[in-house]
């Protein structure tokens, strides 16, 4: 509430001062094509307006680089103190940023078998999706998949490559 | 492709000693010893030798020493070939004369050393089987099943999603496997006779599917509720059961030959072990101690004997035991990680992937000589699955 109040000021001044109504301000958030920009309070002079459009996909775009995956100690689905800072950074993103879902990928490294890194890829979904339906996210925003070492992260056969695919990977997925 | 692929034989990498193994054919170690007088192209020539070698039942040898001695003569050219065969005993009694022909010379020779093996040893041969497996090459999963010459690995199909852990159906007609194309891992049947891959199971993680004897029933492990357990999927009522109900992980099913038992993997005592479990559920028992981590049980079809991946001293191999748990041989010393044995339909063949060559690659391996060669050439290669000896999409 603290920055919005200079911000209507702004727009009810601009109002005020030009007497005609600035495009595709409406400032609803909900049409996901045209998401609102809000103007700053440093705006003096028009603005095209397909500068300003936030698409849908760019908004989906900037909750992916928000989200931190997290990752895992060799052939374990559990969340290490490090990682639980991770997930509740995420999980806290989650709760005050909605409008999409996000799908939790279970990876391993490529030091195990097939068959067996597909079943330990879903329990560390499970584990990631367990903390975050515990924290508060509503279970219909999230779905888990394995992947197993079937799609590995990195290509590699060094320590670095293998702490690098032993991981859930959030994928933000549109609602 | 087509001419370069003749085998890279043998001494790729070491695999154990034949001593290791208990006799596997009717003359203990030893195998029918055969000659061979061949009229035709060279490559031909050493195709059919390569053939009874590989057999693991028969072999080639000098005529004073072999119990049967065959006549082959190969004519004709692309579009027309005709292989004309005499086989006569150590008496020189006839025990075969017959003519093939067909537009290539390869399955004419396959298909010879087939009747070869039959005629002298009752058995099937496995000379036009085929081998499925999983190719990964730049970001594009393909499914492929190639004669064991390699001349015509053919593209059953390929996605930009994973494809994963394909099962050749024991009549041949379909392979199963796992496909992330519409959701989470679903199953697929892919139909030779219809040429295209439908949906069978959705929902959830479903992967490893193994068939039957009798290619109706295939155990599979699903996942709905983040974690794995085995299930049943009924071809002809397309149920499912689920088979096992607990908190640990249980997948990597595979059948006896009756059927009335499964092999499986399951972390119930915290990584990995094998367990044998009657096919309708119910109770297990362990099967083997000896290792901490280990997975991808395959089942003989002879039902004497189980292929397994462990974790040895940091790596993965291949190791094949007794069926009751007893007499644990190590099959692989190179590599990082030799993985995903099966069988050949005569049991006397392992096909597996390893990357003891640098790029995981399929390897197959006759279990009597120890011959070894590298299947798979270009491209990552995994998850092997071996066709049946005659069948649709078994042989050409």
């Amino acid at each position: 509430m603290k920055t919005l109040a200079p911000i209507l000021l702004c727009f009810i001044a601009l109002l005020a001062v030009t007497g005609c109504r600035p495009d595709d301000t409406d400032g609803g958030g909900t049409d996901p094509d045209s998401l609102a920009f809000v103007p700053d309070d440093t705006l003096d002079t028009g603005v095209w307006a397909d500068d300003t459009i936030e698409t849908y996909a760019e908004e989906l775009n900037r909750h992916q680089l928000a989200l931190d995956d997290v990752f895992f100690e060799y052939n374990s689905e559990e969340l290490s103190a490090q990682m639980l800072e991770v997930l509740m950074a995420d999980a806290g993103y989650m709760m005050t940023n909605t409008g999409f879902r996000v799908l939790l990928e279970g990876h391993c490294d490529e030091r195990g078998t097939i068959d067996y890194n597909l079943a330990l890829g879903e329990r560390r979904a499970q584990s990631v999706y367990d903390y975050l339906v515990n924290y508060g996210i509503p279970a219909s925003r999230l779905e888990t998949v394995s992947y197993g070492k079937e799609r590995p992260f990195v290509t590699g056969t060094d320590e670095w490559a293998y702490s690098q695919n032993r991981r859930v990977h959030l994928r933000v997925l549109p609602e | 492709m087509r001419t370069t692929t003749l085998l890279i034989m043998a001494a790729a990498f070491s695999v154990a000693t034949g001593s290791e193994f208990i006799p596997m054919t009717p003359m203990g170690n030893e195998c029918i010893p055969v000659s061979l007088s061949f009229t035709g192209s060279r490559p031909a020539g050493e195709q059919l030798e390569f053939d009874i070698d590989f057999s693991g039942i028969l072999e080639t040898a000098p005529e004073g020493e072999a119990y049967a001695h065959a006549t082959v003569v190969l004519s004709g050219r692309d579009g027309s070939y005709t292989l004309s065969a005499d086989v006569d005993g150590a008496e020189g009694e006839m025990l075969l004369k017959k003519e093939y022909s067909g537009p290539s010379w390869e399955p004419l020779i396959h298909r010879f050393a087939d009747e070869l093996v039959f005629l002298l040893s009752g058995e099937q041969g496995i000379a036009s089987t085929r081998v499925a497996y999983i190719t990964r090459s730049n970001g594009v999963y393909s499914l492929v099943a190639a004669t064991l010459d390699h001349r015509a690995p053919q593209t059953i199909i390929s996605d930009d999603e994973v494809i994963t852990t394909p099962s050749w159906s024991p009549d041949g007609s379909v392979i199963a496997f796992t496909s992330y194309r519409q959701g989470t891992g679903d199953l697929y049947l892919y139909s030779f006779s219809g040429g295209s891959a439908s949906r069978i199971v959705s929902g959830g993680v479903n992967t490893a599917p193994a068939w039957a004897p009798g290619s109706r029933y295939l155990a599979f492990t699903r996942s709905v509720d983040g974690n794995s357990d085995i299930y049943r999927y009924d071809k002809a009522t397309e149920e499912l059961q689920r088979l096992t109900a607990r908190g640990s992980i249980e997948t990597s099913a595979s059948f006896s030959p009756t059927g009335q038992q499964m092999i499986l993997t399951s972390d119930r005592v915290g990584y990995p072990q094998l367990y044998i479990m009657d096919s309708a559920g119910g109770t297990t028992e362990r099967a083997g101690f000896a290792h901490g981590y280990c997975d991808s049980p395959s089942w003989s079809p002879t039902g004497d004997r189980i292929a397994y991946c462990a974790r040895s001293g940091g790596d993965f191999h291949i190791f094949v035991m007794n069926a009751d748990g007893t007499e644990i041989r190590q099959v692989t010393t190179e590599g990082t990680l030799n993985e995903d044995p099966v069988w050949s339909p005569t049991g006397r063949h392992l096909a597996f992937s390893s990357d003891s060559e640098g790029t995981r690659s399929i390897y197959l391996l006759e279990l009597n000589k120890l011959t070894l060669y590298r299947l798979s050439d270009g491209g990552e290669s995994y998850c092997a699955t071996w066709s049946p000896v005659s069948s649709q999409g078994g042989t050409q």
